[in-house]
Protein backbone atom coordinates (compact mmCIF):
# COMPACT_ATOMS: atom_id res chain seq x y z
CA UNK A 1 0.00 0.00 0.00
CA UNK A 2 2.81 2.35 0.94
CA UNK A 3 4.57 1.58 -2.34
CA UNK A 4 1.37 2.23 -4.25
CA UNK A 5 0.94 5.64 -2.60
CA UNK A 6 4.56 6.50 -3.35
CA UNK A 7 4.02 5.66 -6.99
CA UNK A 8 0.88 7.78 -7.11
CA UNK A 9 2.69 10.70 -5.47
CA UNK A 10 5.61 10.29 -7.83
CA UNK A 11 3.30 10.33 -10.81
CA UNK A 12 1.58 13.46 -9.55
CA UNK A 13 4.88 15.21 -8.95
CA UNK A 14 6.00 14.17 -12.40
CA UNK A 15 2.82 15.50 -13.92
CA UNK A 16 3.30 18.78 -12.08
CA UNK A 17 6.85 19.01 -13.39
CA UNK A 18 5.59 18.34 -16.93
CA UNK A 19 3.29 21.33 -16.64
CA UNK A 20 6.15 23.84 -16.42
CA UNK A 21 5.68 26.37 -19.17
CA UNK A 22 7.85 29.00 -20.76
CA UNK A 23 6.66 32.48 -21.66
CA UNK A 24 8.76 33.84 -24.52
CA UNK A 25 9.03 37.59 -25.07
CA UNK A 26 11.05 38.77 -28.08
CA UNK A 27 12.44 42.26 -28.60
CA UNK A 28 13.54 43.12 -32.11
CA UNK A 29 16.20 45.73 -32.76
CA UNK A 30 16.04 49.47 -33.24
CA UNK A 31 17.11 51.39 -36.32
CA UNK A 32 20.24 53.51 -36.56
CA UNK A 33 19.84 57.28 -36.50
CA UNK A 34 22.52 57.40 -39.18
CA UNK A 35 20.08 55.80 -41.62
CA UNK A 36 16.88 57.37 -40.38
CA UNK A 37 17.80 61.01 -39.87
CA UNK A 38 17.18 62.02 -43.50
CA UNK A 39 13.76 60.41 -43.71
CA UNK A 40 10.47 62.27 -43.50
CA UNK A 41 9.29 59.96 -40.71
CA UNK A 42 12.38 58.65 -38.93
CA UNK A 43 11.98 55.48 -36.90
CA UNK A 44 13.26 54.86 -33.41
CA UNK A 45 14.33 58.29 -32.23
CA UNK A 46 14.53 56.55 -28.87
CA UNK A 47 16.49 53.30 -28.92
CA UNK A 48 14.56 51.57 -26.16
CA UNK A 49 11.01 51.40 -27.53
CA UNK A 50 11.00 47.63 -27.91
CA UNK A 51 12.87 47.11 -24.66
CA UNK A 52 10.64 49.23 -22.46
CA UNK A 53 7.50 47.78 -24.02
CA UNK A 54 8.71 44.23 -23.46
CA UNK A 55 9.63 44.99 -19.86
CA UNK A 56 6.20 46.51 -19.29
CA UNK A 57 4.58 43.39 -20.71
CA UNK A 58 6.73 41.09 -18.60
CA UNK A 59 5.58 42.98 -15.52
CA UNK A 60 1.97 42.23 -16.50
CA UNK A 61 2.42 38.50 -17.00
CA UNK A 62 1.35 36.33 -14.11
CA UNK A 63 3.12 33.03 -14.64
CA UNK A 64 1.96 29.91 -12.85
CA UNK A 65 4.30 28.57 -10.16
CA UNK A 66 7.23 26.86 -11.85
CA UNK A 67 6.77 28.71 -15.14
CA UNK A 68 9.61 30.77 -16.50
CA UNK A 69 9.69 33.96 -18.52
CA UNK A 70 12.35 34.19 -21.20
CA UNK A 71 13.26 37.51 -22.80
CA UNK A 72 15.06 37.22 -26.12
CA UNK A 73 16.68 40.39 -27.44
CA UNK A 74 18.24 40.90 -30.88
CA UNK A 75 21.75 41.88 -29.86
CA UNK A 76 23.40 43.21 -33.07
CA UNK A 77 20.99 46.12 -33.35
CA UNK A 78 21.58 47.37 -29.81
CA UNK A 79 25.32 46.88 -30.08
CA UNK A 80 25.35 49.00 -33.25
CA UNK A 81 23.05 51.68 -31.86
CA UNK A 82 25.20 51.75 -28.73
CA UNK A 83 28.27 52.43 -30.84
CA UNK A 84 26.37 55.22 -32.54
CA UNK A 85 25.28 56.78 -29.25
CA UNK A 86 28.57 56.03 -27.51
CA UNK A 87 26.64 54.18 -24.83
CA UNK A 88 26.63 50.61 -23.60
CA UNK A 89 23.08 49.70 -24.45
CA UNK A 90 23.67 46.01 -23.88
CA UNK A 91 24.52 46.78 -20.26
CA UNK A 92 21.42 48.94 -20.00
CA UNK A 93 19.28 46.07 -21.28
CA UNK A 94 20.95 43.63 -18.90
CA UNK A 95 20.16 45.99 -16.04
CA UNK A 96 16.57 46.27 -17.20
CA UNK A 97 16.29 42.50 -17.28
CA UNK A 98 17.45 42.22 -13.68
CA UNK A 99 14.51 44.42 -12.73
CA UNK A 100 12.10 41.91 -14.25
CA UNK A 101 11.42 38.28 -13.51
CA UNK A 102 12.67 37.26 -16.94
CA UNK A 103 15.80 35.41 -17.94
CA UNK A 104 17.57 37.41 -20.64
CA UNK A 105 18.94 35.69 -23.74
CA UNK A 106 20.59 37.41 -26.67
CA UNK A 107 20.11 36.21 -30.21
CA UNK A 108 22.06 37.33 -33.26
CA UNK A 109 20.05 35.78 -36.08
CA UNK A 110 16.78 34.13 -36.97
CA UNK A 111 18.28 30.60 -36.72
CA UNK A 112 19.37 31.35 -33.15
CA UNK A 113 15.87 32.46 -32.25
CA UNK A 114 14.34 29.37 -33.82
CA UNK A 115 16.91 27.21 -32.08
CA UNK A 116 15.79 28.59 -28.74
CA UNK A 117 12.14 28.05 -29.53
CA UNK A 118 12.65 24.51 -30.76
CA UNK A 119 15.44 23.35 -28.49
CA UNK A 120 15.95 25.94 -25.78
CA UNK A 121 14.58 23.52 -23.20
CA UNK A 122 13.34 19.95 -22.98
CA UNK A 123 10.24 20.64 -25.03
CA UNK A 124 8.62 17.40 -23.91
CA UNK A 125 8.52 18.90 -20.45
CA UNK A 126 8.70 22.68 -20.92
CA UNK A 127 6.16 23.90 -23.43
CA UNK A 128 5.87 27.42 -24.72
CA UNK A 129 2.70 28.93 -23.31
CA UNK A 130 3.20 32.41 -24.71
CA UNK A 131 5.05 34.06 -27.57
CA UNK A 132 4.99 37.83 -27.87
CA UNK A 133 6.98 40.05 -30.19
CA UNK A 134 7.93 43.71 -29.90
CA UNK A 135 9.66 45.25 -32.89
CA UNK A 136 9.46 46.25 -36.51
CA UNK A 137 7.28 44.21 -38.82
CA UNK A 138 5.28 44.34 -41.98
CA UNK A 139 2.35 42.14 -42.88
CA UNK A 140 4.64 39.30 -43.97
CA UNK A 141 7.48 39.21 -41.49
CA UNK A 142 8.91 40.18 -38.16
CA UNK A 143 12.05 42.28 -38.66
CA UNK A 144 14.54 42.14 -35.82
CA UNK A 145 17.05 43.96 -37.99
CA UNK A 146 15.35 46.95 -39.56
CA UNK A 147 17.40 49.90 -40.86
CA UNK A 148 20.27 48.89 -38.64
CA UNK A 149 22.48 46.68 -40.78
CA UNK A 150 21.08 48.10 -44.03
CA UNK A 151 19.41 51.44 -44.71
CA UNK A 152 15.65 50.98 -44.71
CA UNK A 153 15.99 47.23 -45.04
CA UNK A 154 17.07 44.14 -43.14
CA UNK A 155 19.53 41.37 -43.51
CA UNK A 156 17.63 38.24 -44.44
CA UNK A 157 19.06 36.53 -41.38
CA UNK A 158 17.46 39.24 -39.25
CA UNK A 159 13.85 38.56 -40.11
CA UNK A 160 11.32 35.83 -39.44
CA UNK A 161 9.26 35.70 -42.60
CA UNK A 162 5.94 33.94 -42.64
CA UNK A 163 7.40 31.59 -45.23
CA UNK A 164 9.88 30.48 -42.55
CA UNK A 165 7.30 29.61 -39.93
CA UNK A 166 7.41 25.98 -40.99
CA UNK A 167 10.80 25.84 -39.25
CA UNK A 168 9.02 26.08 -35.91
CA UNK A 169 8.14 22.72 -34.43
CA UNK A 170 4.42 22.73 -33.70
CA UNK A 171 4.93 20.39 -30.74
CA UNK A 172 6.78 23.00 -28.69
CA UNK A 173 3.64 24.89 -27.78
CA UNK A 174 1.28 24.22 -24.93
CA UNK A 175 -2.26 23.44 -26.04
CA UNK A 176 -3.54 26.69 -24.59
CA UNK A 177 -0.62 28.77 -25.85
CA UNK A 178 -1.20 32.26 -27.12
CA UNK A 179 0.85 34.55 -29.30
CA UNK A 180 0.84 38.22 -30.13
CA UNK A 181 2.84 40.46 -32.39
CA UNK A 182 2.88 44.04 -31.16
CA UNK A 183 4.47 45.18 -34.43
CA UNK A 184 2.72 46.89 -37.33
CA UNK A 185 0.49 45.05 -39.80
CA UNK A 186 0.99 41.52 -38.43
CA UNK A 187 -2.76 40.96 -38.30
CA UNK A 188 -3.03 41.48 -42.06
CA UNK A 189 -1.35 38.20 -42.99
CA UNK A 190 1.26 37.01 -40.51
CA UNK A 191 -1.19 36.05 -37.78
CA UNK A 192 -3.14 33.75 -40.07
CA UNK A 193 0.01 32.11 -41.36
CA UNK A 194 1.31 31.68 -37.82
CA UNK A 195 -1.92 29.91 -36.84
CA UNK A 196 -1.73 27.73 -39.93
CA UNK A 197 1.90 26.72 -39.32
CA UNK A 198 1.96 26.41 -35.54
CA UNK A 199 -1.65 25.72 -34.66
CA UNK A 200 -1.51 28.60 -32.17
CA UNK A 201 -3.57 31.77 -32.65
CA UNK A 202 -1.63 35.00 -32.91
CA UNK A 203 -3.06 38.43 -32.23
CA UNK A 204 -1.71 41.01 -34.64
CA UNK A 205 -2.43 44.58 -35.63
CA UNK A 206 -4.44 45.68 -38.60
CA UNK A 207 -2.60 48.90 -39.36
CA UNK A 208 0.24 50.45 -37.46
CA UNK A 209 1.29 50.36 -33.85
CA UNK A 210 3.04 53.20 -32.07
CA UNK A 211 5.58 52.90 -29.25
CA UNK A 212 6.22 56.60 -28.81
CA UNK A 213 4.24 57.00 -25.58
CA UNK A 214 6.35 54.45 -23.76
CA UNK A 215 5.09 51.19 -22.29
CA UNK A 216 2.93 48.98 -24.45
CA UNK A 217 2.33 50.18 -28.00
CA UNK A 218 -1.06 51.36 -29.15
CA UNK A 219 -2.90 51.12 -32.45
CA UNK A 220 -2.26 54.29 -34.41
CA UNK A 221 -4.03 53.79 -37.74
CA UNK A 222 -7.47 55.39 -38.11
CA UNK A 223 -9.16 52.04 -38.65
CA UNK A 224 -6.62 49.99 -36.74
CA UNK A 225 -7.66 47.00 -34.69
CA UNK A 226 -6.25 43.82 -33.22
CA UNK A 227 -6.99 40.68 -35.18
CA UNK A 228 -6.13 36.99 -35.15
CA UNK B 1 -9.93 94.72 11.00
CA UNK B 2 -11.97 97.87 10.29
CA UNK B 3 -8.93 100.04 10.98
CA UNK B 4 -6.81 98.10 8.45
CA UNK B 5 -9.26 98.35 5.54
CA UNK B 6 -8.95 102.11 4.80
CA UNK B 7 -5.18 101.80 4.99
CA UNK B 8 -5.19 98.91 2.52
CA UNK B 9 -7.40 100.84 0.10
CA UNK B 10 -5.09 103.82 0.34
CA UNK B 11 -2.05 101.70 -0.50
CA UNK B 12 -3.84 100.03 -3.42
CA UNK B 13 -4.91 103.37 -4.93
CA UNK B 14 -1.37 104.68 -4.62
CA UNK B 15 -0.02 101.59 -6.41
CA UNK B 16 -2.58 102.03 -9.19
CA UNK B 17 -1.52 105.60 -9.79
CA UNK B 18 2.12 104.57 -9.77
CA UNK B 19 1.44 101.89 -12.35
CA UNK B 20 -0.34 104.30 -14.68
CA UNK B 21 2.31 106.98 -14.63
CA UNK B 22 4.74 105.40 -17.09
CA UNK B 23 1.89 104.96 -19.57
CA UNK B 24 1.27 108.70 -19.47
CA UNK B 25 4.93 109.27 -20.16
CA UNK B 26 4.97 106.86 -23.12
CA UNK B 27 3.57 109.52 -25.43
CA UNK B 28 6.55 111.72 -24.80
CA UNK B 29 9.04 108.98 -25.66
CA UNK B 30 10.16 108.15 -29.17
CA UNK B 31 8.45 105.06 -30.51
CA UNK B 32 11.61 103.33 -31.60
CA UNK B 33 14.78 104.75 -30.29
CA UNK B 34 17.89 103.14 -31.78
CA UNK B 35 19.76 101.16 -29.21
CA UNK B 36 23.08 102.54 -28.19
CA UNK B 37 25.95 100.72 -29.83
CA UNK B 38 28.57 99.63 -27.35
CA UNK B 39 31.93 101.13 -28.14
CA UNK B 40 33.67 97.78 -28.36
CA UNK B 41 31.08 95.95 -30.51
CA UNK B 42 32.06 94.44 -33.85
CA UNK B 43 30.15 95.19 -37.05
CA UNK B 44 27.64 92.47 -37.86
CA UNK B 45 28.66 90.46 -40.87
CA UNK B 46 26.24 88.18 -42.68
CA UNK B 47 26.81 84.47 -42.17
CA UNK B 48 28.61 82.94 -45.10
CA UNK B 49 26.35 80.87 -47.32
CA UNK B 50 27.18 77.20 -46.77
CA UNK B 51 28.93 75.65 -49.70
CA UNK B 52 26.76 73.17 -51.58
CA UNK B 53 27.71 69.68 -50.56
CA UNK B 54 29.38 67.70 -53.28
CA UNK B 55 30.43 64.11 -53.66
CA UNK B 56 34.23 63.82 -53.74
CA UNK B 57 35.70 62.53 -56.97
CA UNK B 58 37.26 59.62 -55.13
CA UNK B 59 36.78 58.28 -51.63
CA UNK B 60 37.87 55.36 -49.48
CA UNK B 61 39.81 52.25 -50.31
CA UNK B 62 40.03 51.83 -54.09
CA UNK B 63 41.86 48.57 -54.32
CA UNK B 64 40.62 45.24 -55.56
CA UNK B 65 37.95 44.31 -58.08
CA UNK B 66 36.10 47.19 -59.75
CA UNK B 67 32.35 47.29 -60.28
CA UNK B 68 30.29 49.88 -62.07
CA UNK B 69 27.42 51.17 -59.99
CA UNK B 70 24.42 53.02 -61.44
CA UNK B 71 22.47 54.75 -58.72
CA UNK B 72 18.75 54.23 -59.27
CA UNK B 73 16.23 55.83 -56.97
CA UNK B 74 12.60 54.76 -57.09
CA UNK B 75 9.73 55.90 -54.96
CA UNK B 76 9.71 52.99 -52.56
CA UNK B 77 12.61 50.63 -53.17
CA UNK B 78 15.21 50.63 -50.43
CA UNK B 79 17.94 49.27 -52.71
CA UNK B 80 20.83 51.40 -53.92
CA UNK B 81 20.74 50.59 -57.63
CA UNK B 82 22.42 48.45 -60.29
CA UNK B 83 25.93 47.06 -60.12
CA UNK B 84 27.94 45.03 -62.61
CA UNK B 85 31.62 44.07 -62.96
CA UNK B 86 33.68 46.66 -64.83
CA UNK B 87 34.68 44.11 -67.44
CA UNK B 88 31.02 43.38 -68.27
CA UNK B 89 28.23 45.66 -69.40
CA UNK B 90 24.98 46.68 -67.79
CA UNK B 91 23.22 43.61 -69.15
CA UNK B 92 24.98 41.74 -66.34
CA UNK B 93 23.74 44.22 -63.74
CA UNK B 94 22.41 43.08 -60.39
CA UNK B 95 19.86 45.03 -58.38
CA UNK B 96 21.52 45.44 -55.01
CA UNK B 97 21.63 46.95 -51.57
CA UNK B 98 24.84 48.47 -50.25
CA UNK B 99 26.09 47.81 -46.78
CA UNK B 100 27.63 50.84 -45.12
CA UNK B 101 29.44 50.74 -41.84
CA UNK B 102 28.73 54.05 -40.08
CA UNK B 103 31.94 55.83 -39.29
CA UNK B 104 33.91 53.71 -41.73
CA UNK B 105 32.31 53.34 -45.13
CA UNK B 106 29.49 55.11 -46.91
CA UNK B 107 27.60 55.36 -50.17
CA UNK B 108 28.42 58.42 -52.34
CA UNK B 109 25.05 60.04 -51.68
CA UNK B 110 25.87 60.22 -47.97
CA UNK B 111 27.99 63.28 -48.82
CA UNK B 112 24.86 65.13 -49.90
CA UNK B 113 22.10 66.47 -47.70
CA UNK B 114 19.82 63.92 -49.29
CA UNK B 115 21.42 60.48 -49.75
CA UNK B 116 19.04 59.88 -52.66
CA UNK B 117 20.21 63.02 -54.44
CA UNK B 118 22.49 61.25 -56.90
CA UNK B 119 19.91 59.46 -59.04
CA UNK B 120 21.43 58.13 -62.29
CA UNK B 121 24.98 58.91 -61.33
CA UNK B 122 27.51 56.24 -62.14
CA UNK B 123 30.49 55.26 -60.06
CA UNK B 124 33.32 52.84 -59.95
CA UNK B 125 32.61 50.88 -56.79
CA UNK B 126 35.17 49.00 -54.76
CA UNK B 127 34.19 46.28 -52.34
CA UNK B 128 32.68 42.84 -52.41
CA UNK B 129 29.39 41.01 -52.50
CA UNK B 130 28.37 39.44 -49.20
CA UNK B 131 27.31 35.81 -49.06
CA UNK B 132 23.99 36.84 -47.51
CA UNK B 133 20.99 38.71 -48.85
CA UNK B 134 19.06 41.76 -47.80
CA UNK B 135 15.30 42.07 -47.46
CA UNK B 136 13.33 45.00 -48.85
CA UNK B 137 10.19 45.17 -46.71
CA UNK B 138 8.41 47.47 -49.14
CA UNK B 139 8.33 44.82 -51.85
CA UNK B 140 8.92 41.60 -49.90
CA UNK B 141 12.07 41.31 -51.95
CA UNK B 142 15.37 39.53 -51.33
CA UNK B 143 18.40 41.04 -53.06
CA UNK B 144 22.18 40.76 -53.05
CA UNK B 145 24.23 42.96 -50.74
CA UNK B 146 27.41 44.76 -51.77
CA UNK B 147 29.81 45.85 -49.03
CA UNK B 148 31.31 49.12 -50.22
CA UNK B 149 34.80 50.22 -49.24
CA UNK B 150 35.45 53.04 -51.73
CA UNK B 151 34.29 54.71 -54.94
CA UNK B 152 35.20 56.97 -57.83
CA UNK B 153 32.67 59.24 -59.54
CA UNK B 154 32.17 58.58 -63.26
CA UNK B 155 29.38 61.12 -63.75
CA UNK B 156 25.75 61.54 -64.67
CA UNK B 157 24.40 58.86 -66.99
CA UNK B 158 21.26 58.09 -68.90
CA UNK B 159 18.74 55.89 -67.08
CA UNK B 160 19.25 52.21 -67.70
CA UNK B 161 16.65 50.21 -69.50
CA UNK B 162 16.42 47.90 -66.55
CA UNK B 163 13.47 47.57 -64.27
CA UNK B 164 13.94 47.01 -60.56
CA UNK B 165 12.23 43.84 -59.40
CA UNK B 166 9.11 44.13 -57.32
CA UNK B 167 8.94 40.55 -56.17
CA UNK B 168 11.46 37.83 -55.52
CA UNK B 169 9.50 35.25 -57.44
CA UNK B 170 8.03 37.19 -60.37
CA UNK B 171 9.26 37.33 -63.92
CA UNK B 172 11.96 39.71 -65.09
CA UNK B 173 9.70 42.10 -66.99
CA UNK B 174 8.67 44.43 -64.24
CA UNK B 175 7.64 48.07 -64.23
CA UNK B 176 10.30 50.59 -63.32
CA UNK B 177 8.22 51.92 -60.48
CA UNK B 178 5.71 49.50 -59.13
CA UNK B 179 2.12 50.65 -58.78
CA UNK B 180 1.48 51.67 -55.20
CA UNK B 181 -0.91 48.82 -54.55
CA UNK B 182 1.82 46.28 -55.28
CA UNK B 183 4.01 47.39 -52.44
CA UNK B 184 3.52 46.84 -48.77
CA UNK B 185 2.69 49.56 -46.31
CA UNK B 186 6.10 50.67 -45.16
CA UNK B 187 5.28 52.37 -41.91
CA UNK B 188 6.61 49.75 -39.59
Amino acid sequence: MRLFLSLICGALIGAAAARADEHVIVSGGCALTYFEKHKPKPHDKYWGNFIDAAAARIAQIQPAPGDQITWLVYRPAYAARGREENANLLAAIRLKATQTRARLFWFDSQPELLNHLNKGADRDRVKIARFEYFGHSNMLCLMFDYSNGLDGAAFASGILHQNDLGKINRAIFAKTARAQSWGCHSGESYSAEWKKRTGIPMVGAIGKTDYSRGGLPFLSSPNGKWSQ
Amino acid sequence: MKSILPLTLLILSALTVTAQEPAANDEQMPIAEPAETPADSQPITPKPTPKPKVIPQTWGDRTGPVYIGHRTVTERHTEWGWVWPEKDNSRKARWIMIQEIPGQTKIPGRFLDNPKGDDHYEYKLYGEFLPCQGYDPNYDLYVDVFRIKGFEVIGKADPLELRPPTTSSGNKKRPLIAPRHRSIDYDY
